[in-house]
């Protein structure tokens, strides 16, 4: 089972993700901030990491560039989950080293889709 | 009796009621951690994190509405996020009526989530007004009712025997509302003939200005020009370059900077090679974002009169308190 670290400071919105993708059939680990995050991706591997951007104490890009540091997370995909698309942002996300984005608000069915299009 | 819920709650085969209760309780308490930030900001000299933190909160309800189904809330905050983000990135600076505006959109958010909890709510939560003041706000102009009219003029103040006599003069502003607003131009620094530098704008004429400063120092200590009318300011210089191509796919709401396919094959080829062939170092990347804020924060400045006397006046506010415990 693939198993996907989901890190956002919103806990509803956590749990909507979690809840979203073990629906799904995916394992998920949760954290609350980057900083959180980064101690969860270190003691448990997974196979995707998806990450909200503006986060107390470690934000989502941040976290990215972190992880990118870890020669186990060099590879592991990385999506950013964003209220805002611009080109700045994306260009910031790139740079980062994150694979890509996907924009809040989002519908589950998007987010299992994109999921899987990325480690389906 | 207040809405209960909202049209959107299945969403994707998943019940999204099912969160309203967590996006309730988290929505009240960035909401409350907002107003107590807000009331003790000191808008001379906001404290860095705290502009991100009041950012953040904004951010997260709107993230959450928007996601939930919550329109209206999404709509206020998504007007409050933008004004906070300039806030925090410095391309504006608070004031004492960009906040009382912030605190009043605080209130109002709180009805709208009382609504959709379902619980009675007397107060109006129309919010026309208030989003076009924020939107005034965050465009960079003052609002009419928040810009008093008037002229603007350059003061100098002195040789005064210890500069700070003219900070008195900031009470004079305070205490006269119609008299208009003022701001330092010296950083608080005396200049080499111990003059203080002050830009004000005010419906008064010289005269006026003089009697009313008289108060605190000597008229002929006061020397006023007229600040020329400054030509509109060019067009943003810096607007941004048109951006390379980021994306190898990108559709409506997503999009990958890498082939998600070829980075799942590099990553097992990696796992293969792994502890046998060690890999070139990664690129690495500029770092034009700002990094959180490493320096220890600041003291609180003592309380003013002035936000204490907000703070007292909020406090002793109507039924909107009540939402708070």
């Amino acid at each position: 089972m693939h198993s996907i670290l989901a890190v956002d400071d919103s806990a509803s919105m956590r749990q909507m993700v979690a809840l979203t993708l073990k629906a799904a059939g995916f394992s998920v680990v949760e954290a609350a901030d980057g900083q959180e995050g980064l101690e969860k991706a270190r003691g448990h591997p997974v196979n995707l990491v998806l990450t909200d951007q503006n986060m107390p104490r470690m934000d989502g890009l941040t976290l990215v560039r972190s992880l990118r540091g870890m020669p186990e997370y060099r590879h592991v995909p990385i999506l950013i989950l964003t209220t805002e698309s611009s080109d700045a942002m994306k260009a910031q996300g790139k740079a980062a080293g994150a694979t890509g984005w996907l924009v809040k608000p989002f519908d589950p069915n998007r987010l299992v889709d994109v999921v899987r299009k990325v480690i389906g | 009796m207040g809405e209960i819920g909202n049209p959107a709650a299945v969403s994707g085969g998943i019940d999204l009621s099912q969160f309203y209760g967590v996006f309730f309780e988290e929505a009240g308490e960035n909401l409350a951690s907002m107003e107590g930030l807000l009331l003790a900001l000191d808008v001379e000299e906001p404290v860095e994190d705290d502009l991100h933190a009041i950012f953040r909160a904004a951010h997260s309800i709107k993230g959450g509405a928007a996601t939930f189904g919550f329109a209206d809330v999404a709509e206020l905050t998504h007007d409050l996020e933008t004004l906070l983000d300039k806030l925090r990135r410095h391309e504006l600076k608070p004031s004492a009526a960009m906040v009382d505006a912030l605190l009043e959109a605080g209130d109002l958010l709180k009805a709208q989530l009382a609504k959709h909890r379902g619980d009675e709510v007397s107060k109006n939560t129309a919010t026309t007004e208030l989003r076009a003041r924020i939107r005034t706000f965050a465009s960079g102009e003052a609002p009419e009712a928040a810009a008093p009219k008037g002229r603007l003029v350059d003061i100098r103040v002195g040789p005064l025997p210890d500069p700070a006599f003219a900070d008195n003069l900031f009470e004079l502003f305070r205490d006269v509302p119609d008299m208009g607003t003022i701001e330092k131009t010296d950083e608080g620094q005396a200049d080499a003939e111990g003059c203080r530098h002050f830009r004000v704008r005010t419906p008064c004429g010289d005269e006026e200005l003089r009697d009313l400063f008289s108060f605190h120092v000597d008229r002929e200590h006061v020397h006023i020009r007229p600040v020329e009318a400054a030509a509109p300011a060019a067009p943003a210089a810096s607007a941004p370059a048109a951006p390379a191509k980021s994306a190898v796919q990108e559709d409506d709401g997503f999009g990958f900077f890498m082939d998600p396919h070829e980075a799942r094959e590099a990553a097992a080829q990696a796992d293969e090679q792994a502890g046998v062939l060690p890999r070139p170092p990664r690129r690495r990347c500029p770092r034009p974002w700002p990094r959180p804020s490493p320096w220890p924060r600041p003291k609180r400045p003592p309380t003013s009169p002035r936000r204490a006397a907000r703070s007292i006046r909020r406090r002793c506010a109507w039924p909107s308190r009540r939402w708070t415990s």
